[in-house]
């Protein structure tokens, strides 16, 4: 059957609709993978700073990334036996490959970025920082619990 | 019709070469490292890398030979500042890649995390320390399914950022650490492989302490030292030493016995000529020429005699100025000797032989006697540590040997080459190493080398035929190491 002249041939069709159905699974597929590194990664990870007996310090901080994409964290600090608990801290995570993206509801600001490695979490954000300010603020590693 | 046919092979053409290049991209893929860090991965072809790093950096790698299939190739970078290491086969094929950042920069530390994290992802790192008992280090490896590719970084005591992240291809290593008999034991020099994978280790390092250490050499390596003196005339300094007058501390930890008996020993091996003593010794010969003379590496007893390297330093100036002029017709010969002298029960001289250490040398040098005295079934023997200068129109060299003086009247028996060092005409600098004999085919002695250069270590493999007596001359040695390619 003729067709108009600038329409688009059915083989050309069906070959666009292939391309469209393999987009939507390349796409997929990514979500796939963020959603299998989710469930992976959803759990309490801990970072403690004890500087005790030299000092009276001792920190201990929660950060806990929950199945649907959000994420809170509580620091508590004790102080020559005197306990005090931070106001905490929550939001949305994201994944990109191996790189944790924090975004806060509370504080705002920049993204916090940490990199997945095994059952630790390593704050990314040093490099940022030392390239705006020109001081190394280290590194925080949160390691899982549960 | 006829156009949607035409549409038709236009995407079966298209399909055909996304399926040939997805098809090639796997096969590249299987041929690569998975343990990939910004461009750098083993498995891949060396041009590619140096090509996008000349892209980026204006820079080109600096390469060296480190055997003859392989060259080490070095660039320093900015960004995260440090220096890239590549091994390269010469098929363009990167063995090894690594890189040592210069500081435990923010940067690098978060980069070696994410790379970290992205190799764990395929395959668990193993952590440990490279010494169990050494605690300021520990390294994380990475091992591919089928064990083709490994990958590691090194940390230092705090243990947050690598000092060496490394990516190899372990077959590709392996054939080059086969390559050659030291090729293995250079590679784990250079920090490219570990110590524990170089099969021939134990054995390498036995020879290079007999070297350092001066242990006696292995008898398996012996070779008989030449016999026939080189028929050159001797060298002649141009004029006489001025005999200088004693100083309160001239001739410091020489005994009057020992003086006395070298006075003997001197007067007794060349006749006419006697020792005086100043601020330094001369032997001054019937013509009433003086010369000065330097006793080196003395052993020995007094009441048992001893054994000393004799040197006449201005024969020895005439014979180098001679080698640096490259004009064989006029060169001539400077040995060091042994004087072994010997008292007999009255004080008088027993007997005394003097012995040219090196038959074959244009000039030669004493370094160490070591006298060792006879064992259940070893019958005594002396020693000799000795540096041996040869030449040719196109280089000068010089060998270091371990001979063995035995017999009576004593001889050089056996030998075995040390060290060896090599200028070529025209090259600004001399290669210099280790002889490690590897091989022992008929009629002929395999020589390996062990060089330090600036930017590491190599090795290259000669086989030098070994004359009707079985003697291993030094200047067929410098010929053969002429004769290959110097690693650079």
């Amino acid at each position: 059957m003729p067709h108009a002249p600038f329409s688009i041939p059915n083989t050309f069709r069906r070959s666009l609709a292939l391309t469209a159905f393999a987009l939507v699974f390349v796409v997929a597929a990514c979500e796939d993978e963020e959603a299998r590194t989710r469930k992976r990664i959803v759990a309490d990870y801990v970072r403690e700073i004890d500087m005790r007996p030299r000092t009276q310090i001792y920190v201990r901080q929660v950060l806990t990334l929950k199945p649907d994409g959000r994420w809170t964290r509580t620091t508590t600090m004790e102080t020559r036996g005197q306990t005090e608990e931070s106001l905490p801290d929550s939001g949305t995570f994201r994944i990109q490959g191996v790189t944790l993206i924090l975004r806060s509801l509370v504080e705002g600001g920049q993204s916090r970025r940490f990199t997945i490695g095994g059952d630790s979490l390593f704050s990314a954000n040093a490099a940022q920082v030392q390239a705006l300010t020109g001081y190394d603020i280290g590194e925080e590693v949160f390691v899982r619990s549960r | 019709m006829r156009r949607s046919r035409i549409f038709q092979a236009g995407i079966a053409l298209a399909l055909l070469i996304f399926v040939g290049a997805k098809a090639f991209r796997y096969v590249q893929l299987r041929t690569q490292s998975p343990f990939v860090m910004w461009e750098f991965r083993a498995g891949g072809r060396f041009s590619v890398l140096e090509k996008s790093a000349f892209r980026q950096t204006r820079q080109r790698f600096a390469c060296n030979d480190v055997v003859a299939s392989a060259r080490l190739c070095e660039m320093r970078v900015t960004g995260i500042g440090g220096v890239v290491r590549v091994l390269v086969n010469d098929r363009d094929r990167i063995a090894a890649v690594e890189f040592a950042p210069d500081s435990a920069t923010p940067a690098m530390r978060e980069e070696a995390r994410r790379v970290a994290a992205e190799w764990g992802l395929m395959r668990p790192g193993a952590s440990s320390r490279p010494v169990p008992s050494d605690t300021s280090a520990s390294i994380t490896r990475w091992r591919s399914e089928d064990g083709n590719w490994t990958a590691f970084m090194r940390y230092d005591r705090l243990g947050s950022t690598p000092v060496l992240v490394h990516m190899g291809d372990e077959a590709t290593l392996a054939a080059i650490g086969a390559s050659s008999p030291l090729a293995a034991y250079v590679l784990a020099l250079n920090g490219v492989i570990e110590a524990s994978d170089v099969p021939n280790a134990g054995a390498v390092s036995e020879v290079l302490a007999t070297t350092m250490y001066r242990r006696a050499t292995d008898p398996a390596n012996e070779t008989p030292s030449p016999r026939a003196t080189t028929a050159l005339e001797l060298c002649t300094p141009e004029r006489s030493d001025p005999i200088l007058a004693a100083t309160d501390r001239s001739l410091d930890g020489l005994t009057e016995s020992v003086k006395s008996l070298l006075e003997r020993a001197i007067a007794a091996v060349y006749p006419g000529s006697r020792l005086v003593t100043g601020d330094g010794m001369w032997v001054v010969s019937p013509t009433g020429v003086s010369e000065r003379v330097s006793f080196s590496g003395m052993a020995g007893v007094d009441s048992a005699g001893i054994v000393t390297g004799v040197d006449f330093p201005a024969r020895t100036a005439v014979a180098s100025q001679r080698m640096d002029d490259a004009v064989p017709e006029r060169f001539c010969r400077a040995p060091a000797a042994l004087l072994f002298a010997r008292p007999s029960d009255d004080d008088s001289l027993a007997d005394a032989h003097v012995v040219d250490v090196d038959a074959e040398a244009l000039a030669s040098d004493v370094l160490t006697i070591d006298v060792v005295e006879p064992d259940a079934g070893t019958p005594g023997h002396i020693r000799v540590r000795y540096g041996a200068a040869y030449a040719t129109t196109g280089w000068t060299g010089s060998i270091e040997w371990e001979a063995v003086f035995a017999e009576d009247p004593p001889r050089s028996t056996v030998r075995v080459p040390l060290l060896f060092s090599q200028h070529s005409q025209g090259a600004e600098e001399a290669v210099a190493g280790h002889l490690i004999v590897t091989g022992r085919p008929d009629g002929l002695i395999e020589l390996s080398t062990i060089e330090q250069k600036q930017w590491g270590f190599s090795t290259r493999t000669v086989v030098v035929p070994v004359d009707s007596g079985g003697v291993l001359l030094g200047t067929r040695i410098l010929e053969r190491l002429a004769g290959t390619q110097p690693a650079r």
